[in-house]
Parts: structure tokens; C-alpha cells; sequence
């Protein structure tokens, strides 16, 4: 009873702490802003004065840059307060897929899907569910695809119970789901996505990456594990990621492989990527691409990491000791009715998926 | 072109020399730059309380780092240029030139931090040579020249301190992930 008060006493007080210590950087963080912009004010006054329109565009995409960096340093922050523990206790993994060894699934391979940025909550959209749906009755028997991951936040709670955030979550969804007006829904749909991209920015800093991709591999064991997988009967994890789906999937492989203690493999659709994930003892990683995908060919640009004019990302060194399998689906998009979800090209992107599956079990088996 | 570029650089000089703010601005810059990689004492399982320790000690080390580059800028000017040795004058003038660097905490965000930090590094020496020509009367090339060993050197410095922290945040998480594999 005392212990438990106790810990419960000691869990309370990290939890106040940490909403000081959140307070007080923001604090610190503001300050050092109007002192920024104090010293700016009489250089940017003087510079009005010309009347010049470009100059004050260039004031106006500082200030945007100023609260896009803002809103991704406090994505960052809910990141690092999980992992310090202070939001609630960081999940121990040490006791992982123990009680799995008696009442172990009898699949053997294990399909995560993970969705691409317009992920808001635990359900696909209809066309997402219906691709899903087709690709789980084409797929083996002793196979099983998890569904219904939220790819872009780290605990086993949505964005609606987001510690600290949740009641600015739940009043976007609200005015998403209930205003009238279309152009508000619109405005709500994009800082829902424009969090997730966030997410993805995260997964692909090669500062906070490593942190946030462990945190997201031990959220998809945890899920494995609660659906009987065990290392010793499992065969392999396949990570199916879809546009920045494909990040995540490729950010948390190698962590997931030393959780799991099983390989595992990616396969990307129409995957936006950076390359700069730690892939080295990833075998497999597929990718299927549609020959229209502006997205996915935007994403070349906005990662360098994967041009070839730098050699020594981590994408371009597990390519050169490894095969990419890719497979080219023509006239397909990023999404709509020309997307891998509609239904001109979801049998044609599950047929290359299913390809993939047997290639990768045909190239791992002995002999 | 170049005639107009260098008289709006030679007006940004005299606006840098109007501000005068001193080596105030210095801490203040340390405190930005700190800030900016509060993510890797988070990352490396600390107390609020050394966390804040941390900061501070960063800060002053960033800022005694910063001191060392316009130290430098002020021997470069003695050695090329012939001008006086004045560093506690010479630094009092010039620590006006880092005011980007109160905006280096912006450093910390997401995946554009690079081009920020880049942004801001140049943004600060361009300043640095922009003073030196206002106060001295150095042409551009030669200020270029006269403020590069102060750069690198500031730039190094920097650069030791937060990767020597990243370095250890990985290893806290490379422990964590071990301990789970060895279960």
C-alpha cells in the first residue's frame, strides 16, 4: 500500500516536474525570441521604409519558418518527454513476448501496415480498408496483416488522448468532423497532416530519429506481441509502408529486428523517404512505385540522402551491398483514382506486394 | 549589381554599428545555441535538474567559445590589417554582429535544422565582415580573409560540444536496446 503510494507520489511528481520543465523552455524559448525581435525591429523599420514588397515577403516567410520550427521542436519535445518517462512510465520491453510461448499464433509472417500521412486515428479510410482487405485475402494462410497502427504517434494512445495535447486534438477533430464550413474542415485535415509530416521529419533527423524510431518499433512489438507472435515459431515481420508510411517503416526495421529477435523486411508504396535510417542488416526492401507519382518523386528531392551524388548516406551504402527490388507500376499516382488504393491499381499493387513476399521467402530459405 | 549589393551591405554595417548592444548579446547567444540541443541531455535520461545544469554550463562554453572567435578576428586584424590590439574594445563593437545566433534555439527543429543552422552560421559572419569594413574600412575580401581562422575556430568548437553530446545520447540508447536484447 505505502509502496504503491509511493510510486504513484513519485510518478505525479515527474509527471508536475516535467510540465515545469515543458513550461519553462517555452518560456526561455519566447524570451529569446523578443529579444531576437526586438533587435531585429529597428534593422526591419529601416527597411520598410524602402516600401519594398519582397523585403517584407522575406519578413513573412521568417515568421513562417520561425512557427513551423516552433511546432516541430514541440512535436520533438512530446518525443523526448516519453522517452525520459516523465509523460508516463517508458514501456519496458524486457518482458516482451515472454507470455507468448505457450498460446503463440500460428502465422508465421507478419504484414504491419503502416499508413501514409493523412493517418488521423486507428481506422484507414474506406479506400485504405478496402486495398487492405484485398491484400489480406490474397496473402498466404499462415500469414497475418496488422492493421490499424498509428504510424505517427509513439504511444498506444491516438492524438485524441495525446498527453498535454489532447484538448487541441480533439477541438480540431471536432471542427473536421462538425463545421460547415469546408474550407475550415480543409485548414483542420491540413494541421492534422502537417503534424504527421512532422513526425516523419522526426523519423528522418539523423539527430532524433534514432530515439523516436525505437519508440515506434517497440509500439509495433508490443502490438505483435498481443497477437501471439513469438520469435522462436515466427518466421518474419514484413513493414508495408505507404507514402510516408514508407519512413516510419524504414526508420524503425533494424530496431524492430533486434526487439523481435526476427528478420525483417520493408516494402514501400509509392514510399517519400530520406535514407538516412541505419538498414545495414536489413536484408530486404522493396519498393513499388507508380510511374506518375509526383509525391513520391518530390520526396527524391526534399531527401538527398538518397541521391546518388552522396555515397556515404546510409541509403546509398546498404545499396551497394544489397538488391533493390522495385516494381513499376505504370500510369500509377500518389493517391486519388489513379492512386494504389483505387480501384484501377489495388490488384495490381497487391499482386507486387505478393511477388515480393514469395521472392524474399524463396531468397532467405537454406538451399 | 556588385555596386549595389555593397552599399546595401555598407548601410547594414552602419545599422550593426547603431545597434552597439556589446558582449551582453554573447550569453544571450550561448543560452539560444544551448537551447537548441536541449534534445540530446533529454535524450541522454537526465534529471530537470542536471538538464539545467547542463544548459548553463553549455551556454557559457558557447558563448566563451563565441569570445575565442572575435579574440581571433581581433589578432587577424593586428597581424594583417596593423590595427591596435584592442580585444575588450574590438569585442564590445563587434559581439553586435552574432544577434542571428538568438535565433539558433530555432536549430532544434525537425529535419530543416541544417539549413537553419547554416543560414544562421553565415548570416553571423557575413555580419562579422560587414562590421569590420564599417569600422575599420577593410574592403569585403579582405574582411572575408581576416575573420575565417576566428570562424572555423568558433565553428569547431561548437561542433566538438554537440556532437560530443549526441554521441552520448546514442550510447544511452544503444545501452537501452542492448539491456532489452539480452532479456
Amino acid at each position: 500500500m505505502t509502496r504503491s503510494n509511493a510510486v504513484v507520489h513519485g510518478h505525479r511528481h515527474s509527471i508536475r516536474l516535467g510540465a515545469r520543465v515543458l513550461i519553462g523552455v517555452l518560456v526561455l524559448v519566447g524570451i529569446l525570441m523578443l529579444i531576437g525581435v526586438g533587435v531585429v525591429r529597428r534593422d526591419a523599420a529601416s527597411l520598410l521604409q524602402s516600401g519594398s514588397l519582397l523585403e517584407l515577403l522575406g519578413v513573412s516567410g521568417g515568421a513562417i519558418v520561425v512557427v513551423l520550427a516552433l511546432v516541430g521542436v514541440y512535436s520533438v519535445m512530446v518525443d523526448f518527454v516519453f522517452w525520459e518517462g516523465w509523460m508516463q512510465s517508458f514501456p519496458d520491453a524486457s518482458g516482451l513476448f515472454v507470455g507468448n510461448e505457450e498460446k503463440q499464433s500460428s502465422h508465421r509472417h507478419f504484414l504491419v501496415y503502416l499508413d501514409g500521412i493523412h493517418q488521423s486515428e486507428e481506422n484507414h479510410p474506406p479506400r485504405v480498408q478496402e486495398f487492405l482487405n484485398c491484400l489480406e485475402s490474397e496473402i498466404d494462410n499462415d500469414s497475418l496483416l496488422v492493421k490499424g497502427i498509428e504510424a505517427y504517434t509513439i504511444t498506444n494512445v491516438g492524438l485524441r488522448a495525446a498527453s498535454y495535447s489532447r484538448w487541441f486534438w480533439q477541438w480540431l477533430f471536432s471542427l473536421q468532423e462538425h463545421h460547415p464550413s469546408g474550407f475550415v474542415q480543409f485548414i483542420c485535415a491540413f494541421c492534422i497532416q502537417a503534424n504527421n509530416v512532422i513526425k516523419v521529419g522526426i523519423s528522418s533527423d539523423r539527430r532524433y530519429g534514432p530515439v523516436m524510431n525505437y519508440e515506434l518499433a517497440l509500439k509495433i512489438a508490443r502490438r505483435l506481441e498481443a497477437l501471439g507472435f513469438h520469435p522462436s515459431h515466427a518466421s518474419r515481420v514484413v513493414l508495408v509502408g505507404y507514402s510516408g508510411g514508407a519512413e516510419m517503416a524504414i526508420g524503425t526495421a533494424e530496431m524492430l529486428q533486434k526487439l523481435c529477435c526476427s528478420s525483417v523486411q520493408v516494402i514501400s508504396i509509392c514510399g517519400v523517404f530520406s535514407g538516412n535510417a541505419a538498414l545495414e542488416s536489413i536484408q530486404d526492401v522493396a519498393m513499388v512505385v507508380g510511374s506518375k507519382d509526383p509525391v513520391a518523386a518530390f520526396g527524391r528531392l526534399a531527401y538527398p540522402g538518397r541521391l546518388s551524388l552522396l555515397p556515404l548516406t546510409n541509403w546509398n551504402r546498404w545499396q551497394r551491398t544489397h538488391s533493390l527490388h522495385r516494381y513499376l507500376i505504370d500510369r500509377m499516382s500518389h493517391n486519388g483514382s489513379s492512386g494504389p488504393f483505387s480501384v484501377a491499381f489495388r490488384q495490381q499493387v497487391v499482386a507486387a506486394i505478393c511477388r515480393e513476399l514469395e521472392r524474399s521467402l524463396v531468397s532467405s530459405s537454406p538451399g | 549589381m556588385i555596386q549595389q549589393l555593397s552599399e546595401q551591405l555598407v548601410s547594414m554595417g552602419q545599422v550593426l554599428l547603431a545597434l552597439d548592444t556589446g558582449v551582453g548579446l554573447l550569453v544571450a547567444v550561448g543560452f539560444s545555441m544551448s537551447a537548441s540541443h536541449l534534445f540530446s541531455l533529454l535524450a541522454n535520461r537526465l534529471t530537470p535538474r542536471q538538464i539545467l545544469l547542463h544548459m548553463v554550463v553549455d551556454a557559457l562554453v558557447l558563448s566563451l567559445a563565441l569570445l575565442l572567435c572575435l579574440v581571433c578576428h581581433s589578432l587577424m586584424l593586428a597581424l594583417m590589417e596593423g590595427v591596435p590590439l584592442q580585444p575588450i574594445t574590438f569585442g564590445n563593437r563587434m559581439a553586435v554582429a552574432l544577434w542571428p545566433g538568438l535565433f539558433y534555439v530555432l536549430v532544434a527543429a525537425p529535419y530543416v535544422s541544417d539549413l537553419i543552422a547554416v543560414t544562421i552560421l553565415a548570416w553571423m559572419h557575413l555580419n562579422m565582415m560587414i562590421l569590420v569594413n564599417a569600422m575599420y574600412g577593410i574592403s569585403f575580401s579582405h574582411a572575408l580573409f581576416v575573420c575565417l581562422p576566428g570562424y572555423v575556430i568558433a565553428l569547431l568548437l561548437v561542433g566538438a560540444l554537440f556532437s560530443q553530446r549526441w554521441r552520448s545520447s546514442y550510447d544511452t540508447l544503444a545501452k537501452e536496446v542492448a539491456l532489452q536484447i539480452q532479456r
